[in-house]
């Protein structure tokens, strides 16, 4: 029997406790006529802790990443967003989206690499170095992915900050 | 004494046969025999990401669709789910169905078509054309509800845009009983047929283990024993409501299942049956109602601006699973928004699939975990400096070909 | 084996869809050849297909909804003065336009119709053919209003 939300839910607590910065649970009815509970878990951690976390999560099932690294700036800090999924292919409805915030501070702009536990993170993790601008230790393979060779490395493209060039931004 | 050990630098690419983007790919091989994979890319990189955020939330969806020409429903679906998500909108039933029926008719024209160029990669161009030909009536139908053949305009956020009439649905049936007819007779030829399977056999295998640590997703997954399917994993839309569907997989037709090319194509011609059968049960079962939350579009902006928030939306496209995170902040439009098309999780797994494979194979195994429509072009062979041979596609084709009239030779005469 | 063979007989047998190159050389008038030959004619739109856009200006009320949902920006609203009241109007450019529909839908007098029309090609992208509503605005646009200076944001 595979532990189902909640019970991660009180795992998590009971291994991190304070270092659990934020923990929710999310639920969204879905179905027409067999009506079904969607649900989502979001948990928000310091960068160093991120790397025990997702460790601690793989001993539930190997986790898959979903989506590249979403990021949301504020003054002090950059929150990055990975979501990952578990329990993908054991059976119906049982997948769950787990998905961890790592909160970076913005004068150290510096994370831990998580390839050696899910090693198809790599793309992601190089393209989060060349648009974000965020160092990624020990990365296996630190080339570039997008963008081309000759763009200058203080281009950050997916930073807010950054409107590209000569053209006075949008709205 | 060296020499006769060493690697030699094979580099195909960017713009090269079987992709849709050009990728570069460098291999080192050692006589026929690929021993490295490496691959870069960026080629068309266009952007997209950051032109989202200078448009509001309408005019994003049709930026999405033009993504990538075949899966056009899927990305736009995945954003939409992912708003959704973020902003706790409820979509109407009606909307539900009719956005699966739209997203299995997809579904059916796609598999159709990477059965026809992956036919033509082996050299086996009559099938290439049937299967081109069977598809037009899946884009007549397209056609008929959408309005386009391609990129078709139907989803907003909340809903569908247009209706499915009680005039269609005459059309619609006699489309699938066209194709309930014709699946015998194409699975004949598609998977009974000898030199397919000299072919494609223990070519290009992923194994289970990597499947899992590289997160492959979709028909290559599921060819290697990983049933992963965002349908059933974690539906939306009508999927919840089918109770008989399960992930396509070699063991439905009692074959073990190897990871290999072949068995990637029999995943592909299970799954367009099933595409019909879903088709046929979203028909019997359409609830009645309306079919958006809310119609006028400048309102629903100005709804969306209030909201702030984020939200996952995934959605099994025709290639895997497409993902979008969207962060909403109180804007006209998303304030980032986060892609991953199927390819892109599957590209780690191509780089472990060419390792032992003949060169004449790289068509066929670039084209097993389909990528987008082949763009042209070189292949260019360095041979530790001294000048260089260049094949056009053609004389690539023709290497594929030959190689594919030596294996019926041998096969007829054994 | 025998499934392809059959398909392939088959096909000597159907009514041809397609038209072969009808010429190996230019010849001295393409009008003319092609009036000779009949060419199979193309396969008909179905009726809701999203072709070429129709601008009608007596009906439009100059609200700009169309001009904000337009995704790639191709509709473009130009001043006039219509009962004594300074109002908008606008021109599509269909060189951009991606034929959503989105406008269509959006305008609350129905000034935006689509057709079945797709074969629009042109050598200019800003010719009369490709920028619907041109006319209108040569006969009827004026200048724009005098504003005060308005500090740069």
């Amino acid at each position: 029997m595979l532990p189902l939300h909640d019970i991660l839910v009180e795992q998590f607590k009971s291994e991190f406790g304070e270092d659990l910065l934020h923990c929710e649970i999310r639920n969204r009815p879905e179905g027409v006529k067999r009506p079904r509970d969607q649900r989502s878990l979001w948990l928000t951690f310091h960068r160093r802790h991120f790397h025990m976390a997702v460790t601690f999560l793989s001993r539930f099932g190997a986790p898959h990443i979903s989506c590249p690294m979403a990021s949301r700036e504020y003054e002090d800090r950059i929150d990055l967003i990975y979501p990952f999924t578990i329990y993908g292919g054991t059976g119906n409805y049982m997948e769950l989206p787990v998905i961890i915030t790592a909160q970076v501070p913005r004068d150290d702009l510096r994370i831990r690499t998580v390839t050696d536990i899910v090693p198809g993170i790599l793309f992601m993790e190089r393209e989060t170095r060349e648009m974000l601008g965020i160092d990624i230790e020990d990365i296996p393979d630190e080339r570039r992915l997008f963008t081309p060779g000759n763009l200058p490395p203080e281009m950050k493209p997916m930073l807010e900050t950054y409107r590209g060039a000569g053209r006075g931004g949008g709205r | 004494m060296s020499k006769s050990t060493s690697t030699f630098p094979l580099s195909i690419g960017p713009t090269h046969p079987a992709f849709k983007e050009p990728v570069k790919f460098s291999f080192e091989v050692d006589g026929e025999k690929i021993v490295r994979t490496d691959m870069d890319f960026g080629y068309t990189h266009r952007g997209i990401e950051h032109v989202a955020r200078e448009r509001n939330f309408i005019q994003v969806i049709y930026l999405l669709e033009r993504i990538c020409g075949i899966c056009s429903v899927s990305h736009p679906m995945a954003y939409c789910l992912a708003v959704e998500n973020a902003a706790g909108i409820e979509v109407p039933p009606r909307a539900k169905y009719v956005r699966t029926i739209i997203g299995e008719l997809e579904r059916l024209h796609s598999h159709l078509l990477w059965t026809g160029v992956a036919a033509h990669e082996i050299g086996f161009d009559t099938l290439f054309l049937h299967t081109w030909d069977i598809r037009e009536k899946v884009m007549d139908c397209l056609e008929l509800l959408t309005g386009n053949r391609v990129n078709y305009a139907m989803l907003t956020i909340g809903g569908v845009r247009r209706d499915i009439a009680p005039e269609h649905y005459g059309i619609l049936e006699e489309t699938l009983d066209y194709y309930r007819e014709l699946y015998n007779r194409t699975r004949e030829i598609l998977l009974e047929d000898l030199t397919v399977q000299m072919r494609c056999r223990d070519i290009g295998v992923l194994t289970y283990e990597d499947a899992v640590a590289l997160c492959a997703v979709g028909p290559t997954a599921r060819a290697s024993g990983l049933p992963k399917d965002v349908r059933i994993d974690y539906p939306c839309n009508a999927y919840p409501d089918i109770e008989w569907l399960r992930p396509a997989s070699p063991r439905d037709i009692g074959k073990e299942p190897r990871g290999d090319v072949f068995d990637r194509m029999i995943v592909r011609v299970l799954e367009m049956k099933q595409s019909v059968e879903i088709v046929g049960f979203c028909l019997d079962n359409m609830p009645d109602g309306e079919i958006v939350v809310e119609s006028k579009a400048i309102k629903l902006i100005n709804q969306l601006k209030k909201v702030k928030g984020d939200g996952l939306g995934r959605y099994e496209a025709p290639r895997g699973e497409v993902a979008h995170f969207d962060i909403l902040d109180e804007r006209e439009g998303p304030a980032q928004i986060k892609v991953k098309a199927p390819t892109y999780s599957n590209a780690a797994a191509w780089a472990v699939m060419f390792n032992g494979a003949e060169i004449a194979d790289i068509p066929i195994i670039a084209a097993s975990i389909d990528p987008c429509i082949a763009c042209a072009d070189r292949m260019t062979v360095i041979k530790n400096g001294c000048g260089g041979l260049s094949f056009t596609a053609e004389e690539l084709h023709r290497l594929s070909v030959e190689k594919q009239k030596r294996i019926k030779a041998t096969c007829g005469n054994s | 084996m025998l499934a392809s063979v059959y398909k392939i007989i088959e096909q000597f047998f159907t009514e041809k869809s397609t038209n072969l190159f009808p010429a190996k050389r230019k010849p001295a008038s393409v009008s003319e050849f092609l009036a000779r030959k009949p060419l199979i004619a193309p396969v008909p739109t179905p009726p809701d297909y999203r072709g070429r856009l129709a601008f009608d200006y007596q009906a439009c009320i100059g609200c700009a909804m169309c001009e904000k949902v337009c995704p790639a920006r191709a509709i473009e609203m130009y001043p006039v003065i219509e009962k004594e009241k300074r109002t908008k109007r606008i021109v599509i450019y269909l060189a951009r336009c991606t034929f959503c529909s989105e406008c269509v839908k959006v305008c609350p007098r129905d000034a935006i119709t689509m057709s079945g029309d797709f074969m629009m090609a042109d050598y200019d992208r800003n010719s009369p053919s490709l920028v619907v509503g041109l006319e209108e605005r040569r006969k009827n646009e004026v200048a724009p209003e005098e504003k005060p200076d308005t500090p740069q944001e």
